[in-house]
């Protein structure tokens, strides 16, 4: 997930200064996100040093009467962004998976029950499927955004179950 | 034996066997299960892991081979078939997979159809059936034949049938095996309001991880023995786990 | 052949179904084939039996009134080109004293010398008449009576009781067999004594060239003859009965085929839920590129192997049913039928029927199944269930229905004869089934509304399911409906004919005593002649009011073959008939005067009215007798005239008398009796007569109860098709009832309420259809036979009518319900 398209995205709403992004940032847009300061401001002048996004200074906005400097994108800031929009992400298969490596672990090593472990798992997997779904029944209220993460979530860990029982059926 | 007092449902000891000879066929084979009251329990398993049948011989329809089912404390094999059938009619509701409303009859006539043939009288039930059909959200299409409803509609007025009698335990059959997955879900969460909102006991057999994890409990079904058993702890809310930090 | 064997796989698959569409069409088939066979059977034995008795002889003489006449008068005749032959003969009815009763019989006197050229008489025992001047009887009539060669026997002649002394025993063959061995072989001139006729013959037979023709040789004898004599086939003796066989043929003709048609309807219901079982089957083969006439082909073919099968059942059936059907019709005609005749033109009717029908019924499934679009078919869910009443059918069946109303007209103006009956009845049937689909839907919905505030929630279940299958309820109740137009139509019409003989008898026989040497036979309307002077014997017992004389002759009245009932009528009394036009009084005096009064059967054949004259063929030539009146009389179908004794005698010169009407109060009975035994006679009371003519008409009309039970047994058979599909299609469905409420009881009495609702719905028209066809009935009788009926509405006939079909109806949803009732719930539910 790049910050860099992150910021040029939340930048095409209109201006905004460094804390401000940061907010937007670890609010709805990367869920589970974390970002500081230092990192936003790294990444906004390396932006700028591209000509991508350009800063004003205002004067004694924030609460102390210091100045900021509050940023806005170019027209190749612009560009930019709606190339990398209209180009489909790079798909990763994500395979680094940790429960396939103790399941593989687990068959390697004398007196461990692979199938234990898929249990295990399964388990667990279900338990935070309960959890994703309950609070989907219940989050009536839901904004799209946080509809579509459940959603996410919820397939997500149903694939995972159905390869947990793949895997026990092929162990056996 | 053992009782559990107070249980909603108490299976004991349960076996099933279908044909004989080389027919033969164990569905299953020794189950106890006991569901307290307001309990909401998913049944998973394979096909063929005798899931169905279970539900098939905890609702009477199929008499066990051996062990017993006590449905709040009466136990199913002391029952005649007249009897089973009234049990049904006043202490079960069925929800099943699909062609589940007579096609004859109005949404209306179809839920008050248990309560008509119990003799309750024609106005009462009927009332009784609007309310049923208010707590399903169709209120609206009471007058409607299950051939104009949607195929959601069509099962959440099923679950209307199935509770309108107040029943001690509601038994689920794969609810959502012919929906889409959007309907599918809003019939899911209407079962789980049923059990947080009034206290309804259900039991739903189903192969759909996602169904079956909306349940407070589940009992994973293997060669017709339990093979796995876990309660699901209640839930964080979607801020909380949406903000929850996996790294 | 992959096709061939789906059909038979897919029939074997339901069998109960199939068993019971076969079950539909074999007894309609059998129906059809076993009054087929015993009707042609009865008709061609009568025929045959002269023919066997003349032997080798294929014409011959015979005077008007079957008088005897002087040889002589025939002697130019003879000498005609083709004739090799002339045997004069006396052939004369006859009764033989037996242990219980007489024995009814047909004296042959013959010359032994010339006899030889037409007959072949071998003898088992004794010696023949050459030898000596008694008796030759059969080997079975003289083995049943107990006689051998040298005992001697007992014959009732007009010339009182004679015994003749068994000169031998013939074995069965050729002109023995004559009505079952019931003959008995004199000498000539013996018989010529025995029956009054001095020096005169009763008939010469005559034996033709080989080559000859006989049509040829009979209009040259004929013209040659003298006016009252006449050369005819020997079979032309029974063609009263033709008339006797027909009057009973047409109707059982008509219910064989309405038999047949319930078993077409059963089989068109049968195919239509096929297909609507099969659809998603079917829809695949389509998918898999069965074109649409293939699918059609297949459908029609297994409709054709069914139906075979079931011919040949119902041809089995049919022929061992007429087997049993055979010996009543013999005693119904007074004959004894010999073995069944496997006629080829019945055997060839079923077997084109059978399938022709079969193939007429699955046409409109067949095509149903072709049309129905593939898509709809793989996935049902998506569709609508139920059926529909093609559009078609509404103009269509109106049109049926104004072409029937102008064809029963037709029959009540006279415009049509009595042999169109059959195929008509057949059509209005028809008509009225397929008419029921147009108000059967309304029917229900009315009954449903009417029923609503005491039915429970299975009845209405049962009604919607009902209604949800508008086309295939309407078959059904229609084949019911056939039962009820079928049961009530011809039941009124049956009640009415009996009530009709009643009023006959009542009417006719009104003598207290009735003597005579034995029973006429129907066939040939003769009996055996007693003595003449028997009147003044049973006159002179003490307190006799009167004795009357009767003599049954068989004569041709303007052309057509009759019976003239020669009797004595008291003078200054009403007649004693059933008179349909005209006074008693003024009839009696008319009769006195020598006029005739004509059977309305008769007089309407002719197309004779009172006043005219009818022309009555006599042994001195066609005589014309004035038409005094017209009565109703069953006797010979109808084909009857009465004539006072005296003016009968002027005319054919009776030489006996068949029955003697006593009227003495009971203390003379004693006496009567005596006189009656002395002579060999047959002593009945009127309650005997009475009895033995109820016991006739019970037999016939017993047959048309069983046949009408039949065609409702076929009904049933729809009725049980039709709820064990409901059954099958509602399963699911009764299966959810079953887990959601229902007990086992509640499931049964919901199916037996599907099945009264049938009933009621095919009730009301059904009745309806059926009094309209009862009055077309009556009005088309007086047109078609001359029979004048009242006409009544019978209440009973109508109750026990709808009890038997509801009850029937009833019956066949038990196993459909317990069929419903006894389903595993689960595996119901998972139903596809």
């Amino acid at each position: 997930m790049s910050v860099r398209q992150a910021l040029l995205g939340l930048l095409a709403g209109g201006a905004r200064h460094g804390y401000e992004l940061r907010a937007a940032y670890e609010g709805r847009l990367v869920p589970q996100g974390r970002l500081n300061i230092g990192q936003v401001y790294t990444t906004l002048e390396r932006l700028e040093r591209d000509g991508l996004v350009q800063h004003e200074r205002v004067v004694g906005t924030d609460g102390h009467g210091r100045d900021r400097k509050v940023y806005a994108l170019t027209p190749e800031g612009h560009a930019e962004l709606h190339t990398w929009l209209a180009e489909p992400s790079p798909v990763r298969l994500d395979l680094r998976n940790e429960v396939f490596l103790k399941i593989v672990l687990a068959r390697r090593i004398e007196g461990v029950d692979a199938r234990g472990v898929v249990d295990r798992e399964r388990r667990a997997a279900f338990e935070r499927l309960h959890e994703v779904t309950q609070a989907r029944a219940r989050a009536e209220d839901a904004s799209l955004e946080d509809d579509l993460l459940l959603d996410l979530a919820a397939l997500r860990l149903q694939a995972f179950l159905k390869w947990l029982d793949h895997c026990e059926e092929k162990l056996s | 034996m053992r009782q559990a007092k107070g249980a909603a449902v108490d299976v004991v000891g349960l076996t099933k066997v279908f044909g004989e000879g080389e027919t033969r066929v164990e569905a299953l084979r020794g189950i106890d299960m006991t569901i307290a009251p307001g309990e909401f329990v998913a049944v998973m398993g394979a096909s063929g892991s005798g899931k169905s049948t279970l539900l098939h011989v905890i609702g009477g329809l199929e008499p066990p081979t051996d062990g017993d089912v006590r449905i709040d404390g009466r136990s199913l094999r002391e029952l005649n078939d007249d009897e089973l059938t009234v049990l049904r009619r006043r202490r079960i509701g069925f929800v099943f997979q699909a062609f589940n409303l007579l096609q004859v009859l109005t949404a209306a006539e179809n839920v008050a159809l248990p309560l008509v043939i119990d003799g309750v009288a024609e106005s009462e039930a009927h009332a009784r059936a609007r309310a049923a059909l208010d707590r399903v959200a169709l209120a609206d299409r009471s007058a409607h034949l299950p051939g104009e409803l949607s195929g959601g509609e069509q099962q959440r007025v099923a679950i209307a049938r199935a509770v309108v009698t107040n029943p001690v335990l509601l038994l689920v059959d794969e609810p959502t095996g012919n929906l889409d997955s959007r309907t599918g879900e809003k019939v899911m969460a209407l079962l789980r309001s049923l059990a947080d909102d009034h206290g309804q006991t259900v039991l739903m057999v189903t192969h759909d991880a996602g169904d079956a994890a909306m349940a407070d409990r589940l009992a994973r079904l293997r060669d017709g023995v339990v093979a796995d058993e876990q309660s699901l702890p209640a839930g964080r809310d979607a801020h909380e786990l949406l903000g929850e930090d996996l790294s | 052949m992959t096709r061939l064997r789906y059909s038979v796989r897919e029939l074997r698959r339901r069998p109960g179904r199939t068993a019971l569409t076969l079950l539909g069409l074999v007894i309609g088939v059998a129906a059809f084939v076993s009054i087929g066979l015993t009707a042609r059977t009865a008709r061609h034995a009568t025929h045959a039996m002269f023919e066997t008795l003349a032997g080798h002889a294929e014409l011959e003489i015979v005077a008007a009134g079957g008088g005897g006449f002087d040889p002589q008068r025939a002697s130019a005749a003879i000498e005609s080109d083709g004739v090799q032959a002339a045997v004069p003969v006396v052939v004369a009815p006859a009764a033989l004293v037996g242990k219980n009763g007489p024995v009814s019989l047909l004296a042959l006197g013959i010359d032994p010398a010339m006899d030889r050229a037409a007959r072949d008489l071998r003898l088992h025992a004794g010696v023949g008449l050459e030898e000596k001047d008694g008796i030759l009887l059969p080997a079975g009539l003289a083995a049943s009576l107990g006689l051998t060669p040298g005992d001697s026997c007992a014959l009732v002649t007009p010339a009182g009781l004679a015994h003749l002394e068994i000169a031998g025993i013939l074995d069965a063959r050729g002109a023995v067999t004559f009505n079952g061995g019931s003959i008995a072989v004199v000498q000539l001139t013996r018989a010529q004594r025995l029956f009054g006729l001095g020096d005169q013959v009763n008939a010469i037979q005559l034996v033709l060239e080989a080559d000859a023709d006989p049509a040829t040789v009979a209009d040259a004898v004929q013209r040659r003859l003298e006016p009252g004599l006449e050369v005819r086939r020997p079979a032309a003796r029974a063609s009263v009965a033709r008339h006797v066989l027909k009057n009973i043929e047409q109707p059982l003709d008509a219910l064989s085929v309405m038999s047949l048609i319930a078993g077409a309807f059963i089989i068109l219901n049968t195919f239509l839920m096929s297909i609507s079982e099969r659809r998603r089957s079917l829809a695949l083969l389509r998918a898999l590129g069965t074109t649409r006439p293939q699918l059609s082909r297949m459908l029609l073919g297994e409709s054709l192997l069914l139906a075979a099968v079931g011919t040949v059942l119902g041809i089995g059936l049919g022929i061992g049913a007429a087997r049993g059907m055979l010996a009543g019709m013999g005693q119904y005609l007074g004959v004894t039928l010999p073995e069944l005749r496997y006629d080829s033109s019945t055997l060839l009717g079923a077997l084109a029927l059978g399938p022709g029908l079969a193939v007429i019924a699955t046409w409109l499934p067949a095509r149903r199944a072709g049309r129905r679009p593939v898509l709809a078919g793989l996935f049902p869910e998506r569709a609508f269930g139920g059926d529909h009443v093609p559009r078609w059918l509404r103009p269509v069946a109106a049109s049926l229905v104004l072409l029937m109303t102008a064809i029963a007209g037709g029959f009540v103006a006279g415009h049509l004869t009595g042999a169109l009956i059959a195929p008509a009845m057949a059509f209005m049937l028809v008509t009225c089934t397929l008419s029921v689909p147009l108000v059967v839907p309304s029917l229900l919905r009315a009954l449903r509304a009417i029923a609503r505030p005491v039915s429970s929630v299975g009845a209405g279940l049962a009604f919607r399911q009902l209604e949800r299958y508008p086309l295939r309820t309407s078959l059904t109740s229609g084949v019911l409906a056939l039962a009820v137009i079928t049961g009530i139509g011809m039941g009124t019409a049956i009640l009415g004919n009996v009530r009709d003989i009643e009023d006959w008898y009542e009417k006719t026989i009104v003598s207290d005593y009735l003597v005579r040497a034995a029973m006429p036979a129907n066939a040939t309307m003769t009996s055996p002649s007693m003595p003449r002077n028997l009147a003044a014997e049973f006159g002179a017992v003490h307190d006799v009011e009167r004795v009357l004389p009767l003599r049954f002759l068989p004569i041709e009245a303007g052309g057509e073959p009759a019976v003239l009932m020669a009797r004595g009528f008291s003078a200054n009394r009403p007649i004693e008939l059933d008179v349909v036009d005209g006074d008693p009084t003024e009839l009696a005096e008319a009769v006195a005067r020598g006029e005739a009064a004509v059977s309305s059967v008769l007089a309407h054949r002719l197309g004779l009215r009172p006043g005219d004259s009818i022309e009555l063929a006599t042994p001195t030539g066609p005589r014309q007798v004035k038409i005094a009146g017209l009565v109703t009389d069953y006797t010979a179908a109808g084909m009857l005239l009465y004539m006072d004794w005296t003016a009968a005698n002027k005319l054919f010169g009776l030489r006996g008398v068949d029955v003697y009407m006593v009227d003495a109060p009971a203390s003379a009975e004693p006496e009567l009796r005596a006189i009656a035994a002395r002579h060999g006679l047959m002593f009945q009371t009127n309650a005997d007569m009475r009895a033995f003519i109820d016991e006739l008409v019970q037999g016939t009309v017993g047959m048309f109860w069983t046949l009408l039970v039949l065609v409702l047994v076929v009904a049933c058979l729809g009725v049980v098709n039709t709820l064990t599909m409901h059954v099958l299609e509602q399963r699911r469905e009764i299966g959810l009832l079953r887990a959601v409420a229902m007990t086992r009881r509640q499931i049964r009495r919901m199916i037996g309420a599907q099945a009264l609702a049938l009933a009621a719905v095919s009730l009301l028209p059904g009745t309806i259809a059926g009094l309209a066809l009862a009055w077309a009935m009556h009005g088309s009788t007086y047109a078609v036979t001359g029979i004048m009926l009242d006409f009544r509405l019978e209440p009973y006939l109508v109750v026990t009518v709808v009890v038997l079909t509801t009850g029937a109806t009833w019956l066949a949803s038990r196993l459909p319900a317990r069929h419903a009732a006894r389903m595993r719930i689960a595996d119901a539910l998972t139903y596809e």
